[in-house]
């Protein structure tokens, strides 16, 4: 069975990410009152799995070691009905 | 001496790193991405370009291919030295064959000019000149880590090179690196575009014999 | 199908070419057929505007593209535009425009080893202007092929029209050149690549007409895929190398009817296509879809019957879809076939030979002989034309280009002709220009001296020119001015190389490029390849040694030229091209290849926009050497075949002989001296010249 998937990956907090730095001076700039602004990839990802909690896991695996690169960025994911 | 230069879809620098790796005394041979074992190399060398299109991450994809497997072997049968140029570096990191990682230039686009670099007091380049000029050319090559790595890097004394005037925003200026062994370099700049008499220069040529040398040395 | 006026409107076709296809037919066509002719027989696929005229007056030979041979050698090349597609989408229309090009290389068994682009814009800081260049960049880079050189021009007149003309350039061993041309009925013809999709349909009847920004239904917009396309290039190669292996062509405007077409048609041959065979990666498609589509990183290949395991092998290592999609039948017909039905049974004459629509249309335009004179100080005009963006350095816009990778680049860019290493001592050079301000003032003359200034690029670096190409942009051939300059232009061309001696093997045309009535200026591209014979030999592009005198070869005392950089935007009445003596010319080319490979200058540097206090200028940034200039030259003024020469004082007895042997006007202006430019008693500080020169950084 299908089960699908959201995952967002960011850059780390704490990283210096100047496109993410320059999108958001030039929001200012425009007025917007924007406080921060963060990037990253949004990955759609539809698993064949026999349960929920065996994709969730699969999911999780995907998103750790593959989609993002934990040196420098964080990942969140969501199930997506 | 042997070398190896593997080939991942998407690698573009092969054919000059051959040819240089030719130049400095090797007999090299081209060694295709899914081989799951490796030959008798000294040197197993993965050349720039932009493996899988860089797609995902640069070296995300590639890192996984079944020559990576028998890299990762290579390196902890302690066979020889591993060495990882631009693509290939980024290759390394992903496989954590190397510490920290590669994210997009400062700038935010592809750089390529000629930079000068600050050659460190490594064992492995111990003999050649303190400045050299080589080739950069990449999108992603600012190179970071933490700290605690930085500082573990510095005090093994694994930084190679590191850019008189920082191009990419690379944490410290790093340029090149190697693991705590000195069985695996990577190296963001291009010594390949150096090796030959109508090339710029021939500061390349110096870092292949060097590292030849080197292998030398450990054999001994 | 009923000749329904708003259905040949949307294909772009008019009631004359219905009216055509019906009387040869005897029948109306089909809907399939219908799509397959507004294809075939837009400007884009058809060249009916120019097709006839490019026969008589150039007549360059088949091809996917040309190839001059240095040894062992061919080298194969190519100019292409992708104008209309960055107008609509920059980034993906220069990078598809890239990928395209490269596979009509890749077509011929050769391996790609440069690219250059020549671009027109308007504006630095627009969205066209970064979108192009990151898209050559993106993709070239990707591809692993250097892009070495071309040029960056901005003119208002390229507003909402940007001109986006890429080279491709490729190497292959005597003996492995392949062609397009299929034979042998009973032959397969298989596709390898990318999936099909909807991508870029109604894109060759598109580019046949001008833009409507308002009411256009946009295309579909090609996206490229540098990965696949570097798979390709390896793959195509290998099968090129097949003992089976008959013809290749590119999939590139109409993709599969036109490839497949064209090598059925040249073999004097007829085809099937089968279109369920395709590999599709959107559901739904028709078969006019599937015929058309313009999805990127496909080649077609004729291969021999029972041999098709041999491709399928290659392809599969190189994880791209192959596929049988038709075979070659002794009758000229085309045949298609979807859903067990046939869909179209066409005439292959009929499809492959659009209506020439071309006419010869003379005009004269002015020229002058008035000579030109100045007086008073440089500096200011000097430093305008330095950061006029046109002249400025365009390091922000190579540096994000990888010009050296393979490894072979010599001469990167930066100063006329790039060089690439090939064998031995011998390299490759290369150059692509097109100066729109000499073309629309006046198209004859204009254009000789485009590639005259082509060739001295070549000379400067030590290169000796072998062949041509050129992308020719025009814009709407309806009209008679248009007409007029293409004819004309395509006159000077032909005159230009008959008297240079070398071939054009090859081109390509772009008509259409106006929207909402504004056009651009007649602007024909050229490029060329020239041989270098010791790489050793190539003079360096900026002075070096103080002490060592300064040198101009070719005319001093020359006519007004109203296209001149230096002269103001507001003309007055009497505008004319300069009246140039093109043999005198010649002559002053040939002679400059003898200096060069006699060694007996350091340095060389040709004299196009600005005259040559901007040469000079250049010159003196690049080596940060001050020089000293006394001359009367007329500083600022433009005129084909003349060069700023370095020579050491050991070497300019001889120097001088030759040139006195040979006839060759020249002067010695200077030496180089000091910390600062100075011209005729004038100080102009180098810094000051260092920041105008290189303004455009700022716009990174």
């Amino acid at each position: 069975m299908r089960y699908n998937f959201l995952v967002k990956v960011k850059i780390a907090p704490r990283i210096y990410d100047p496109q993410a730095v320059t999108i958001e001076k030039s929001l200012k700039k425009l007025s917007y009152p924007v406080i921060e602004v963060r990037m990253g990839k949004i990955f759609e990802i539809g698993i064949d799995a026999l349960s929920e909690e065996k994709a969730r896991l699969l999911a999780q695996e995907i998103a750790a070691k593959v989609l993002s690169n934990p040196v420098f960025e964080v990942y969140e994911l969501e199930p997506v009905k | 001496m042997r070398a190896a230069v593997i080939v991942f879809p998407g690698t573009n620098c092969d054919s000059e790193t051959y040819e240089a790796l030719q130049r400095s005394g090797f007999q090299a041979a081209y060694v295709w991405h899914d081989w799951a074992s490796l030959e008798d190399y000294d040197l197993i060398v993965l050349p720039g370009g932009f493996s899988y299109g860089d797609y995902l991450r640069p070296g995300a994809i590639a890192r996984f291919s079944p020559v990576m497997k028998a890299v990762e072997k290579y390196v902890s049968d302690e066979r020889g030295i591993v060495l990882g140029i631009c693509n290939g570096f980024q290759i390394l990191l992903e496989d954590g064959l190397l510490p920290g990682a590669m994210m997009r230039n400062e700038c935010g686009h592809f750089i390529c000019k000629p930079v000068a670099l600050k050659v460190e007091n490594t064992q492995i380049f111990a003999h050649i000149k303190r400045r050299v000029i080589l080739y950069i050319a990449h999108s992603d090559g600012r190179y970071i880590a933490d700290r605690k790595t930085i500082k573990k890097l510095e005090e093994h004394h694994c930084l190679l090179l590191r850019y008189e005037e920082n191009p990419n925003g690379a944490t410290d200026g790093i340029a090149a690196l190697a693991n705590e062994n000195f069985t695996v370099i990577g190296m963001m700049p291009h010594p390949e575009r150096s090796t030959a008499s109508y090339h710029l220069n021939l500061d390349g040529l110096e870092i292949f014999q060097a590292i030849r040398r080197w292998i030398h040395a450990r054999r001994s | 199908m009923r000749g329904d006026l708003e259905r040949l409107k949307k294909l772009s076709m008019s009631l004359e070419d219905y009216e055509r296809i019906v009387q040869a037919l005897s029948r109306e066509p089909s809907e399939a057929e219908l799509y397959i002719f507004s294809a075939m027989w837009s400007e884009h696929c058809g060249y009916k505007h120019s097709k006839r005229l490019l026969k008589k007056h150039l007549n360059p030979p088949e091809g996917n593209a040309g190839v001059v041979w240095i040894d062992d050698w061919g080298i194969v090349f190519k100019v292409e535009s992708h104008n209309h597609p960055c107008a609509v989408e920059p980034f993906q229309g220069a990078a598809t425009g890239v990928g395209g090009i490269i596979r009509d290389v890749i077509a011929m068994g050769a391996r790609p080893i440069a690219l250059l682009d020549s671009l027109h814009f308007f504006d630095p800081c627009s969205h066209i202007y970064e979108g192009v260049i990151s898209g050559i960049s993106v993709y070239g880079n990707s591809i692993g092929v250097p892009t070495v050189g071309g040029e960056v021009r901005l003119d208002r007149q390229f507003a909402s029209n940007p001109l986006v003309n890429v080279m491709a350039v490729g190497l292959v061993k005597h003996g492995q050149l392949c062609s397009a041309k299929a034979r042998g009925a009973g032959n397969l013809i298989v596709l390898v690549g990318s999936k099909t999709g909807r991508d870029g349909l109604h894109g060759a009847s598109f580019a046949s007409r001008e833009l409507n920004i308002e009411t256009d239904e946009r295309p579909s917009v090609q996206v490229g895929d540098p990965f696949t396309e570097k798979k390709l290039i390896e793959a195509t190669l290998e099968i090129s190398r097949l003992k089976s292996l008959i013809a290749i062509q590119d999939m590139g405007a109409a993709g599969i009817l036109s490839s497949t077409t064209e090598m059925a048609a040249s073999g004097g041959l007829g085809l099937d296509l089968f279109l369920d065979q395709v590999p599709l990666r959107e559901n739904g498609m028709e078969a006019w879809e599937i015929l058309l589509s313009e999805s990127q990183e496909r080649m077609a290949f004729v291969i021999e019957k029972r041999h098709e395991e041999e491709v399928k092998k290659i392809a599969e290592k190189w994880e791209l879809d192959f596929a049988k999609i038709g075979v070659l039948t002794s009758k000229e017909e085309l045949r298609v076939f979807w859903r067990n039905n046939l869909v179209a049974s066409l005439p292959l004459p009929l499809v492959v030979n659009a209506p020439d629509l071309s006419r010869e249309v003379k005009k004269s335009y002015p020229t002058s002989s008035k000579i030109a004179h100045w007086s008073g100080k440089v500096r200011e005009h000097l430093l305008a034309l330095l950061s006029n963006p046109t002249i400025a350095s365009k390091r922000p816009v190579y540096e994000k280009y990888d010009f050296a990778v393979r490894g072979k680049t010599v001469k990167p860019p930066g100063a006329d002709a790039s060089v690439l290493y090939l064998e031995g001592k011998k390299g490759i050079a290369l150059t692509l220009g097109g100066n729109s301000r000499y073309t629309a003032l006046n198209p004859q003359e204009g254009t000789k001296a485009v590639l005259f200034e082509a060739c001295a690029n070549i000379v400067s670096s030590g290169g000796k020119p072998l062949g041509i190409t050129n992308c020719l942009n025009f814009g709407n051939p309806e009209k008679e001015e248009i007409a007029a300059q293409f004819y004309n232009a395509l006159l000077g061309l032909e005159e230009g190389v008959k008297i240079l001696r070398i071939p054009v093997t090859g081109g390509n045309v772009s008509f259409y490029n106006e929207s909402d009535g504004k056009q651009i200026p007649p602007t024909p591209v050229i490029g060329v390849v020239g041989e270098v014979e010791d790489i050793e030999q190539i003079p360096l592009s900026y002075f070096a040694h103080e002490g060592d005198l300064i040198y101009l070869i070719g005319r001093s005392s020359v006519p007004k030229n109203s296209a001149s950089y230096y002269l103001s935007e507001e003309e007055p009445a009497e505008r004319a091209f300069a009246e140039v003596g093109w043999e005198e010319c010649a002559k002053t080319l040939e002679a400059m290849i003898g200096l060069v490979s006699s060694g007996l200058v350091v340095a060389l540097h040709d004299i196009s926009e600005g005259g040559i206090t901007v040469s000079c200028a250049e010159m003196a940034i690049e080596g940060m050497k001050g020089i000293k200039i006394s001359t009367e030259i007329h500083p600022f003024e433009e005129y084909p075949a003349r060069f700023i020469a370095e020579v050491s004082p050991s070497k300019v007895a001889e120097f001088e002989r030759c040139l006195n042997d040979t006839y060759i006007e020249h002067a010695r202006i200077g030496l180089i001296e000091g910390n600062h430019f100075v011209w005729n008693g004038e100080t102009i500080k180098l810094p000051d010249l260092k920041r105008a020169y290189h303004f455009l950084e700022s716009f990174k």
